[in-house]
């Protein structure tokens, strides 16, 4: 008798956690989403909705907003196709392709002699897609409005100056009441595109303050803090009183963080926006292989520390279909996509070079 | 006990059963040995995928004291040195706390709150580590830099202690320590409860009669009886206190570094591996899984020294009474 | 009894114990206090931030909670709520035609927590009660016994990120991107799982008295009959509440799922492809940028720390009424 009490009670009380299995996972028939409003159709060529296939990219986070972006749009006039990105750093998306388990990367730097894509450097083709500002995100209450020199920059990053009220950010923001409250420098702790235009920044306008040299990751001072991606890094900073760190347009908004006006070659303090991303790189010069630098740009509207990024991709591909689907893609990216990166906070391509980057897809082939 | 078991075996013996028996015994047998079989295979594949590291890298792997992936530098140390940071301060603050809580509800606490109490305490215990990590991160980290600031105001100026309580950002090796004690507590107290548990009623008792007061007759009693014990549920609580993974990852700071700054960022071995693993190149990924061996050997020799602690004083009270 | 219990209550009516008190040395009466306030402060600090942990997450959590959240598909990119045109007009940028809103959605993290915890319980409770048979029934007081029972100790205390690690680098290192599967999630699981089981079991096997084993012996019946027929179900409630708490566990678990699942944020009711797990969610989401993310991490939190806490609370229930039975 006891026996069956029991095995009753069992009983039950298995029955009880299934329904509750069941009662987390219920409703699983409507696996569909539900209230997405749609967006504005793209006018993409009718060819493309018969592509089929997938892709899968990876790296850069700096990139990450135009691309889902993109995807998203190119899920609609390709919808038989299906695009992945997943942001994971710059130097994991070069060391993925190189692997082989992305179809393109994404990447704000360029391969360097000690990557393991180097080796097949003469392979890969450098889409430029958009370009953007690297914005001095900043957390300080009562500030609002904070202008930096590239030389104060550096000394806040290189911990030589740790509080708000230092000399050298009064010098920058005469009339503004700065708080002594401590600093805290946010990094990068992943390897970042974001990182190695960031210090290469510094390493240009602040030869003298800035001696850590550049790189996707640098060894920081032991004050600092480390979070993963910009996305980290905009979190830890809206966190945080006193912090500051470095951190693309789009996620800073995001955050809602206050952003730094940064003082240009020509003297001029610039916010970050599209607009002056797009004035710093018309003037930037273009080389063969369609890299170009934006840093430290001369111009009055230019702001100074505007970030290339790119779309990496292997010439020759061994699938004709997946090819298609590739430059088909990268097209998109390059044309009418083009027109939504300032709904995102990225800058369009100044049109010279997106239509060299265009004309650069024919090179890519089975 | 022994009687009884010794008869059973006997009928148990092999050669009494039949087939059946002889079956179900060998399958029972080949569960038991899944244990084995599954720890000797994490040693065997963990150590293989590490080994790259270790024999590429060798001394400047296990002794180099800069921990830089991307600059190809991989010295294990300050993660080592992390790792068991946060683990002594989680340490330290869930030993009294647990010995408090285990002291409440088998001493103090009136016999119709106790089930209230262990309930709490296990449902302290269920609380997922990434549910921890999440409020850690979102909700702990922001506000207790004012404590933090404010210590660091008392203390800072004071010679050699004032290295301790730096500056912070809030996130630090004594965040993820505090919310590490936090998660060991359960189990720290749940041991040393059972601990308690086990001292002989007739010496509380004894004591009591004698004119102590309960606290007289802890200290007398209860203690004495149970140093062992305790010391086999601290080093439990280490245990899982150096493997303590998610809520780390999101409250040290990400900042692999020596330091003697509490209220710094550091970072410690599992979280690095939790933050890079998916996304390392070769040598990078050989490097982390070499940090898992590491952590692998150090808990199982915290481990067991922690059983074999608790065994031996078992046999020791047990000789004893 | 009594005793024990006297000096906590304030002075009252007069008894036998409160003699004892007032010829007690002020000293050592205020010593004795101050050690029982000290010990219900100890409680305080455990359960005080464990109070804030479960407020915040309820409240924060509610505030987002729905039953279409539940079931809806997670958003593949959030930005679209957190950049409104205003957001996007302070920050210099081109407002776009129409704003959007992305519906809200964990839907697929909960059918991988479902899906993982199921898998890793199917691998891990028949071998870990068969474990835990082999200890008591049959290895008992045996050395090999011993040695394993040891070890399953040890086991219990390797740390999560360590089985994760073991199956990323046996399982999903050499089949690539592709190994990262529910399946995969469920080995790292099973085998946090197992030692647990195999103690949990063991213990319960412990309780049932030998007279029974006994008995049934004497009746001619064979080990392993007396062990499923007369054993087991004499333990059942025990056990049960024993694996319940190991899913519970599992189901919390986020490192051993960190590098196994792949996380794949749509729907996927099989074991293998990528998959994602709410504690997995939640650490992603932690991390990211914006309103939006942390609204379905906090989402995400009520409902594994409900599930888990309700899994727990009725495995204590169990074992509870299965102990005083005994």
């Amino acid at each position: 008798m006891i026996h069956s009490k029991r095995r009753l009670t069992t009983v039950a009380v298995l029955v009880a956690a299934m329904s509750l299995l069941a009662a987390g996972c219920g409703g699983k028939s409507d696996t569909s989403s539900t209230g997405t409003a749609t967006t504005l159709t793209p006018k993409g060529s009718s060819s493309m909705a018969s592509l089929t296939g997938s892709l899968t990219g990876g790296g850069s986070s700096f990139q990450d907003g135009f691309d889902q972006r993109a995807i998203a749009d190119f899920s609609k006039v390709a919808p038989k196709a299906n695009v992945v990105y997943q942001k994971s750093g710059s130097s994991d998306g070069k060391k993925a392709l190189a692997d082989g388990t992305v179809d393109f990367a994404g990447s704000d730097s360029l391969i360097k002699p000690e990557e393991t894509l180097n080796a097949k450097k003469a392979d890969v083709l450098y889409f430029p897609t958009v370009v953007a500002p690297i914005t001095v995100s900043y957390n300080v209450k009562g500030v609002t409005d904070l202008r930096l020199s590239g030389d104060t920059v550096a000394k806040i990053f290189a911990a030589k100056i740790t509080t708000w009220n230092d000399p050298a950010i009064k010098a920058d923001n005469p009339g503004t009441t700065l708080p002594s409250t401590s600093i805290t420098v946010v990094h990068r702790s992943d390897g970042s595109g974001t990182t190695s235009n960031f210090t290469k920044y510094l390493v240009a306008a602040a030869p003298g303050s800035w001696t850590l040299g550049s790189g996707d990751s640098v060894q920081w001072p032991a004050s600092t803090q480390g979070a993963e991606k910009n996305s980290g890094v905009a979190t830890v900073i809206s966190q945080t009183d006193g912090a500051i760190g470095y951190v693309d347009l789009a996620d800073a908004a995001k955050s809602n963080l206050d952003v730094a006006a940064i003082k240009n070659k020509a003297g001029k303090f610039v916010k970050p926006t599209p607009a002056g991303a797009s004035a710093a790189a018309a003037g930037a010069t273009v080389a063969a292989d369609l890299t170009y630098n934006p840093i430290d740009a001369s111009g009055d509207a230019a702001y100074p520390i505007t970030s290339p990024t790119y779309v990496l991709v292997y010439k020759t591909q061994t699938d004709p279909a997946k090819a298609k689907l590739l430059k088909a893609f990268i097209r998109f990216m390059l044309t009418d996509e083009q027109a939504v990166a300032g709904n995102v906070l990225y800058a369009p391509l100044p049109k010279s070079l997106a239509a060299k980057a265009v004309s650069q897809l024919d090179q890519i082939g089975t | 006990m022994t009687t009884s078991t010794e008869r059973l075996d006997d009928i148990t013996a092999p050669g009494r059963g039949g087939r059946a028996d002889s079956a179900f015994r060998s399958l029972a047998l080949v569960a038991g040995l899944s244990v084995l079989a599954i720890l000797a295979l994490i040693a065997v594949t963990t150590t293989q995928q590490g080994w790259r590291a270790f024999t590429v890298l060798g001394g400047r792997y296990w002794f180099g004291a800069t921990w830089n992936p991307q600059a190809g530098r991989f010295g294990i140390l300050p993660l080592v040195y992390g790792t068991f940071l946060v683990a002594t301060i989680a340490v330290v603050a869930a030993v009294p706390v647990s010995l408090g809580i285990a002291l409440f509800s088998t001493e103090v606490c009136p016999r119709r709150l106790r089930t209230v109490t262990v309930t709490v305490i296990d449902v302290l215990a269920a609380v997922p580590s990434v549910v921890f990590g999440l409020w850690g991160f979102r909700v702990l980290a922001p506000r207790i830099r004012g404590v933090y600031a404010a210590i660091h105001g008392a203390l800072g100026s004071v010679p050699g202690l004032g290295r301790l309580f730096g500056t912070s950002s809030g996130r630090s090796f004594m965040t993820a320590g505090l919310v590490v004690g936090l998660m060991i507590t359960p189990i720290v107290t749940a041991v040393t409860r059972e601990v308690f548990a086990t001292v002989p009623r007739n010496d509380k008792e004894g004591a009591l009669a004698l004119g102590a007061t309960r606290w007289e007759m802890i200290r007398g009693v209860v203690f004495p009886h149970s140093t062992g014990g305790i010391s086999g549920a601290v080093m439990l609580g280490l245990g899982r206190a150096l493997g303590e993974t998610i809520a780390v990852v999101l409250l040290v700071g990400a900042n692999p570094r020596f330091g003697a700054n509490l209220f710094g960022t550091g970072e410690t071995m599992p979280a690095q591996i939790a933050r890079q693993l998916n996304e390392a190149g070769p040598l990078f990924r050989s490097a982390l899984v070499g940090l898992g061996v590491v952590l692998f050997i150090v808990t199982i020799a915290v481990n067991s020294s922690a059983r074999a602690l608790v065994t031996f004083i078992d046999r020791r009270t047990r000789g004893a009474t | 009894m009594t005793a024990t219990a006297a000096p906590a209550r304030p002075a009252g009516p007069a008894r036998s114990d409160d003699v004892r008190i007032s010829t007690m040395s002020r000293r050592r009466r205020v010593r004795d206090r101050l050690a029982s306030v000290l010990m219900v402060v100890a409680f305080g600090v455990a359960v005080v931030p464990l109070g804030f942990v479960i407020v915040n997450v309820a409240q924060q959590g509610l505030k987002v909670m729905s039953p279409g959240l539940l079931t809806r598909t997670i958003p593949p990119d959030t930005s679209s709520n957190d950049l409104s045109n205003d957001t996007i007009a302070k920050y210099g940028g081109t407002a776009s035609t129409t704003e959007t809103t992305a519906a809200l959605g964990i839907g697929p993290a909960i059918v991988g927590t479902a899906l993982t915890t199921l898998g890793a319980s199917a691998l891990a409770i028949p071998l870990g009660i068969l474990g835990a048979i082999y200890l008591h029934e049959y290895g008992r007081r045996r050395r090999l016994a011993r040695f394993v029972r040891f070890m399953t100790d040890v086991m219990v205390g390797v740390p999560s990120v360590v089985m994760g690690v073991f199956v990323y680098a046996i399982w999903v290192v050499p089949r690539g991107v592709g190994g990262r599967s529910a399946l995969a999630a469920s080995f790292a699981l099973g085998c946090l799982m197992l030692p647990i089981v195999v103690r949990s079991t063991e213990e319960m096997l412990r309780l049932v008295p030998d007279t029974l084993r006994e008995a049934s012996a004497a009746l001619g019946i064979r080990t392993w009959r007396t062990t499923v027929t007369v054993v087991l179900p004499a333990a059942a409630p025990g056990i049960v509440s024993g694996s319940m708490l190991a899913v519970a566990r599992a189901a919390g678990e986020t490192a051993p799922v960190l590098f196994t699942i792949g996380a794949a944020y749509r729907y996927n009711w099989g074991l293998s492809g990528g998959n994602t797990s709410l504690s997995l969610f939640i650490y992603n989401q932690a991390s990211l940028t914006g309103a939006t993310s942390l609204r379905l991490a906090w989402a995400a939190a009520l409902t594994l720390i409900t599930i888990v806490v309700v899994v727990t609370l009725i495995a204590r229930t169990i074992s509870t009424r299965a102990t005083t039975l005994h």
